[in-house]
């Protein structure tokens, strides 16, 4: 077989600087209604790098206005001053300035991964009359659960929107409208956001495990507006174990992960696993709280002094809202791999403390407890010696 | 250790300790005792790090018996002479104290990284048992990558910041075909910038 060598080396290599972070003055400050020529000042402080370029990012009709003061561009952390000056007119709408900081690196050279942040403000031109945008948001729920569903609106109109509300409807995966939940009606003042909601009941509508899809209208004074769809899962209480390691070595201490997906729509604490291993003894995992609809992890070490080479039956019990679900899994049973970095991987050998270490810690112990003692002892004499001499009673 | 080491460390720290006290001891001014408001504001500080920046697949070249080599971060070699299996992607972490959207973008396309009929693509999931650090990360297949920042892809609407469940990881493929080695062989470098809002 001919092969033809064109040598590449693809690096995609950090700088050695991978954070970078930005504090920002409150939101609420950095939302801004539109005024001609208003002014507007803001200091950022740019942090957890050594080299930061500051840089502004703005629609075009706002960017001459604004000036970033930066004494020291591509240094470490820092503050930097930010000026703006609206101009005198601006088209209704909502316009957004992004004020962040960009690793940067001395002397460029080798390219790698960047972190970058960014701060924004945002400048919002009311429009004439009223002018919503809103937006629905859905939550999965469990099965005879309910949940709450949204529609957030942001009135950007100049006038007050007297009458506003939602109507939902259900529709199971086959498109069938198995429901409808309306929110409460409300109102809402000029430049105002507030949130409409309305609560689904999974057992209302005998919704079954599986996913759904909620369209929302939006309706205000008396008008509506376009649809927003969402998709949304209904989940059982049931957890699976979905897969485990497939290899444990012989004759010393294995790392041994049971992998469970939960199917609820809400988190589980204390889920648990035991391992029952063919030498009847029962290894049992930390507890762990796993998220909503969440892959996770179990983990247990099993002694494999004297097993057998080969196949080998794990029964694998995972325990969870007071009830559990067992499995029989097979598993490779392997002589122990030469040392090497894929072989620490899989076994790992716990973790021994010397004589130096047990030591050690036992001197830095006791020079704690000494210093505790000798602080309590001086707050003691303080209490005892008042800064301030005591009050005589007045002389008659 | 030696015990006279030992004791050294010990009667140094004591020394410290004592010092620091006697030095924080309030003292009496001439300031009369007054009462007064003190305003806190806490400010948010938004941060992204990565906690693995690095990809790095080495040195090596196209099979011409097959004549397309495939590399991503999730163990694949296929078509391959030389270069390393790697199955770390990049991990993006946010270390602020809030929520952030996060965009993508890289510094280079696929024919100007490696060639052309080249690609280079990502895909975003959440890092391992760190599920809930986005509800929807994307892309979830490998897409092509996206060059400037104002193409810039946002991977998460919202990526949370408790340490448990607050960071991304960031899978790469690319595919070199013959056609584009022939043309300009040599080292080939791509940034990428992950950036927070």
């Amino acid at each position: 077989m001919r092969k033809l060598f064109f040598f590449f080396i693809f690096l995609i290599i950090l700088p050695g600087i991978v954070a970078v972070g930005i504090q920002s003055p409150p939101k609420d400050t950095r939302i801004v209604v539109f005024e001609p020529y208003k002014e507007l000042a803001y200091t950022f402080n740019l942090v957890n790098a050594d080299y930061i370029h500051s840089y502004k990012n703005a629609p075009p009709e706002l960017d001459s206005g604004i000036q970033i003061i930066d004494t020291a561009q591509d240094s470490g952390p820092r503050s930097i001053a930010v000026n703006i000056i609206l101009p005198e007119t601006l088209a209704p709408g909502k316009y957004v300035i992004y004020i962040g900081g960009k690793e940067t690196r001395p002397g460029g050279g080798t390219v790698g991964g960047v972190a970058a942040i960014q701060s924004a403000i945002t400048i919002i031109s009311l429009y004439q009359g009223i002018y919503p945008e809103y937006l629905f948001t859905t939550t999965d729920v469990g099965v005879n659960q309910t949940s709450t569903f949204s529609m957030t609106v942001h009135n950007y109109g100049s006038q007050t929107i007297t009458a506003m509300h939602a109507v939902i409807d259900i529709y199971s995966s086959d498109n069938t409208r198995v429901g409808t939940i309306t929110t409460s009606i409300d109102t809402l003042g000029s430049n105002e956001e507030k949130t409409l909601q309305a609560t689904l009941d999974a057992a209302k509508f005998n919704l079954q495990p599986g996913t759904y899809k909620a369209v929302a209208k939006f309706i205000s004074d008396g008008k509506e507006y376009p649809v927003q769809e969402r998709e949304f899962r209904v989940g059982s209480l049931k957890v699976d174990i979905v897969d485990w390691t497939p290899i444990i070595y012989v004759n010393t201490t294995n790392k041994f992960q049971v992998f469970i997906s939960s199917d609820w729509a809400s988190p589980i604490e204390n889920v648990y696993a035991k391992i029952y291993t063919p030498d009847k003894k029962v290894v049992k995992t930390p507890n762990l709280d796993v998220n909503k609809f969440q892959r996770a992890a179990l983990e247990g070490y099993i002694e494999t002094t004297n097993y057998p080479l080969g196949k080998t039956q794990l029964d694998i019990e995972v325990f969870y809202a007071s009830t559990s679900v067992r499995k029989t899994v097979q598993v490779d049973v392997a002589q122990a791999p030469p040392s090497s970095a894929g072989a620490k991987a899989e076994v790992e050998e716990p973790k021994q403390v010397g004589m130096n270490t047990t030591t050690l810690l036992i001197i830095i112990g006791g020079i704690l407890v000494l210093i505790l003692i000798n602080i309590l002892v001086f707050k003691k004499k303080t209490n005892s010696s008042p800064t301030t001499p005591p009050v005589k009673p007045p002389k008659i | 250790m030696s015990i006279k080491f030992a004791m050294v460390i010990l009667l140094s720290m004591l020394a410290v300790g004592t010092m620091i006290l006697y030095m924080t001891k309030p003292t009496i001014t001439g300031f009369a005792t007054t009462t007064g408001n003190t305003t806190v504001v806490v400010s948010s500080t938004s941060s992204v790090r990565f906690a693995v920046a690095s990809v790095d697949w080495g040195t090596g070249s196209v099979n011409t018996t097959v004549g397309t080599c495939t590399l991503n971060t999730e163990s694949v070699k296929t078509g391959c002479t030389g270069f390393t299996v790697v199955s770390q992607g990049l991990i993006l972490e946010n270390d602020g104290n809030a929520n952030i959207s996060v965009t993508l973008y890289s510094n280079v396309s696929a024919a100007q990284f490696i060639g052309n009929g080249a690609t280079f693509q990502w895909k975003v999931t959440n890092n391992g048992t760190e599920t809930g650090s986005c509800t929807t990360p994307t892309p979830s297949s490998y897409s092509p990558v996206n060059v400037s920042v104002a193409n810039a892809t946002t991977i998460c609407s919202s990526l949370g910041y408790p340490d448990a469940n607050d960071s991304l990881r960031v899978d790469l493929n690319i595919t070199i075909p013959l056609a584009a080695v022939t043309s300009s062989s040599g080292l080939r470098l791509a940034s990428i910038t992950a950036t927070g809002t």
